[in-house]
């Protein structure tokens, strides 16, 4: 006969949904017939459902709208931004102190020349070796990207409304808006292409 | 791109250059992220820019990852590392910080219920009650208890993203389930939650 002490430690387990086989059975059968370990059981399933009911989170739109040109933004500020070389200050720094200066700055440049020439040698040579993948294009390529593709779903839900709409004069005004939205950026030429009269009538649109 | 293609395939084909699966990834999971960094911050402004970095530094590493662990548990741990990071900054510096009646709750409720002030001041201030009790668990504790119940992670990948073993989890779960009814079994009992 299974204790109450012996299936004291498995009460979290139990209402965590944590076990199962052997234990589960041992557990289920043993509260049939305890009633403190049904209370103590019934105690943590109380503090689960009320922290449970804190939990959830909603998080406002505005944080999560475009998160993904964000990231983008941020990758290509950071690619921008001149990287610090604390090594290589550190380095001399402690060189500096520790020994003559000109055989500082030789250490140093010894230093730096092994890497770079191993560099040059590197990049030499892969250049003779043929691409084994797809380029990733860089994160400004990639909020260009992002724009587009950003565009092409405005666009097509707009061409949508056209068609489910029938409400030429409105959509329309709706499509003539983004048009003019492109104006002036590099948009301009693909929402010509876009919204050319031809184009939208033979679609069945305007 | 399909809802059911597993992040490790998006992360290989991202690998092989195809960018829009680390869109994909991105919109699996920042509404998971930003919520984990949320709850750990208790701040919209610092939550949004954790939850940017967290997809930087994804965004950085992933050409070279490699299927290990699992991608969400990878990412958990990026999340949990730059909270921990963010904690540590934070207590060197004096900073606004978030009061509980300014993080929008997500409940269930009737209308009426959701009209009626005096409820909205009950219900606001037990459920800060119930927060406190949570924020009153260990650091560890807490992470596991809220890994676990509102991120629905395993205690295996809250090992991985903690970087723990199994059992100590299952020991700070254990404590943390012991120390909440603790504090909140009596206040049930007088009426007060």
């Amino acid at each position: 006969m299974t204790t109450c002490k012996q299936l004291k430690e498995l009460h979290s387990d139990y209402v965590c949904g944590l076990l199962d086989g052997e234990p589960l059975n041992l557990m289920e059968n043993h509260l049939q017939n305890c009633p403190s370990c049904v209370k103590a059981v019934e105690s943590l399933k109380r503090v689960l459902s009320l922290t449970d009911e804190v939990g959830t989170i909603s998080i406002p739109e505005p944080i999560l709208n475009n998160l993904e040109v964000k990231v983008y933004k941020r990758l290509v500020v950071e690619s921008s931004e001149p990287v610090p070389m604390p090594f290589f200050k550190a380095l001399f720094g402690s060189l500096c102190s520790a020994l003559n200066w000109r055989i500082a700055v030789t250490c140093c440049i010894v230093a730096v020349s092994i890497p770079v020439a191993g560099l040059i040698f590197y990049q030499n040579r892969s250049t003779d070796a043929p691409l084994s993948s797809a380029r990733i294009p860089s994160p400004q390529e990639r909020v260009e990207q992002y724009k587009r593709q950003q565009f092409q779903t405005d666009l097509n839900n707009a061409l949508e409304t056209v068609y489910l709409r029938d409400d030429e004069w409105a959509s329309a005004g709706v499509l003539q808006k983004i048009k003019e939205q492109a104006q002036g950026t590099i948009w301009k030429s693909y929402a010509d292409e876009q919204f050319h009269p031809g184009r939208l009538a033979s679609k069945g649109g305007i | 791109m399909d809802t059911m293609v597993e992040d490790e395939i998006l992360v290989a084909h991202f690998q092989a250059g195809r960018q829009d699966a680390f869109d994909e990834l991105m919109r699996r999971y920042k509404h998971k992220i930003a919520s984990y960094l949320l709850r750990s911050v208790k701040n919209y402004e610092d939550a949004e820019e954790l939850t940017i970095e967290v997809f930087v530094k994804v965004y950085r590493a992933l050409e070279n990852w490699r299927p290990q662990a699992r991608f969400s548990t990878w990412l958990y741990r990026i999340a949990y590392n730059l909270s921990i990071d963010h904690h540590r900054s934070k207590s060197r510096r004096i900073t606004y910080s978030l009061d509980d009646e300014e993080l929008t709750l997500d409940e269930p409720m009737a209308n009426d219920l959701r009209s009626n002030p005096e409820w909205q001041v009950e219900e606001k201030d037990r459920h800060r009650i119930i927060r406190d009790a949570v924020d009153q668990l260990s650091p560890n504790q807490k992470a596991v208890f809220i890994l676990n119940r509102y991120d629905g992670l395993q205690l295996n990948e809250i090992a991985e993203v903690l970087g723990i073993a199994e059992g100590t989890v299952k020991i700070h779960l254990h404590r943390a389930m012991k120390k909440l009814k603790t504090a909140l079994e009596p206040l049930w009992e007088k009426g007060e939650i």
